[in-house]
């Protein structure tokens, strides 16, 4: 029977980190972008002078880069719905694999009568808080040793509980919470690979310019 | 900040095209409204009139657009 290791020093929690709501906004931009794509309307290209908020177009950008990259994945793999393409097994599973590897294992120790093993949890929570990227930690957690034992490495994080994680970041359960997750995962493999492209991007329309006496005459 | 950059006005509304790529003798603009980002579509030209940019026809000629704009088919 595995148990807990009482002797795991006491350690101070960082602070309580910031709320995230689940983000449905990728996905409607993606909606917004198809539906805009047949509306009627036609129109011819000039050059002008206008004011942008070029933070708010960088974001826009990143975010809609994502949701394509999510809906051309489902695209290629056969499909036009997201998820379940051999890319995704990939991607996840040998991220599942490392997550074992550097960190389950090396917290997972033999009872002194050697029958049994057992996780430190409280250590698994701190590599976990280390390693920067604590949401998709969490779906790795879950993958590894089941939503039970999760739930007790979850004890000694900001959030205490795997229900309390998920209402936190607005999840309504754990199915749920996987899907977005395993998506994320592979959008942010895709995000990588274009990296260069969004460089670019960036360089383009990330620097200040220009000829501040003109007026912009639209609407 | 103000920049110079292309626009296209498409029912009174002005869109930065912010991407363009072609892809069978089409070219295919990805459009962002500077008031709205949320505000975005994709638009192609006419082969009768190359600056004139319209409307998709159909779904796959939506993902089409999306994997010439960003998966560089």
């Amino acid at each position: 029977m595995a148990y807990y290791n009482e002797n795991s020093s006491a350690r101070e929690l960082p602070s309580t980190r910031q709320s995230k709501i689940y983000d449905m906004n990728q996905n409607e931009r993606y909606r917004r972008l198809r539906e805009n794509s047949y509306k009627e309307g036609t129109g011819t290209r000039k050059r002008e002078v206008i004011k942008v908020d070029v933070e708010k177009l960088k974001k826009a950008l990143i975010s809609i880069v994502v949701a394509v990259s999510i809906a051309t994945a489902g695209i290629i793999g056969g499909g036009a719905h997201v998820v379940n393409t051999l890319k995704e097994s990939m991607v996840v599973g040998e991220n599942i694999r490392d997550f074992q590897v550097e960190v389950i294992s090396p917290e997972t120790h033999r009872t002194l009568d050697n029958e049994h093993y057992y996780y430190d949890y409280d250590d698994i929570a701190r590599h976990m808080e280390d390693r920067g990227q604590f949401d998709n930690d969490v779906y790795y957690l879950i993958a590894n040793i089941g939503e039970f034992q999760a739930n007790r490495v979850m004890k000694y994080t900001d959030y205490e509980s795997i229900e309390n994680y998920l209402s936190t970041n607005g999840y309504e359960d754990t199915e749920q919470f996987i899907d977005h997750q395993r998506q994320e995962i592979v959008a942010q493999e895709e995000l990588d690979e274009k990296q260069a492209e969004l460089d670019q991007m960036n360089n383009e329309f990330g620097n200040t310019t220009i000829n501040e006496g003109t007026s912009y005459g639209g609407k | 900040m103000k920049k110079e950059v292309e626009i296209i006005t498409i029912n009174n509304t002005d869109y930065m095209i912010m991407k363009e790529a072609e892809h069978n003798g089409i070219t295919y603009i990805f459009l962002s409204n500077p008031n709205d980002p949320a505000d975005i579509m994709i638009r192609k030209n006419s082969k009768e009139n190359e600056n004139e940019y319209g409307p998709l026809e159909n779904e796959e000629e939506f993902n089409i657009a999306c994997l010439a704009l960003f998966k560089d088919i």
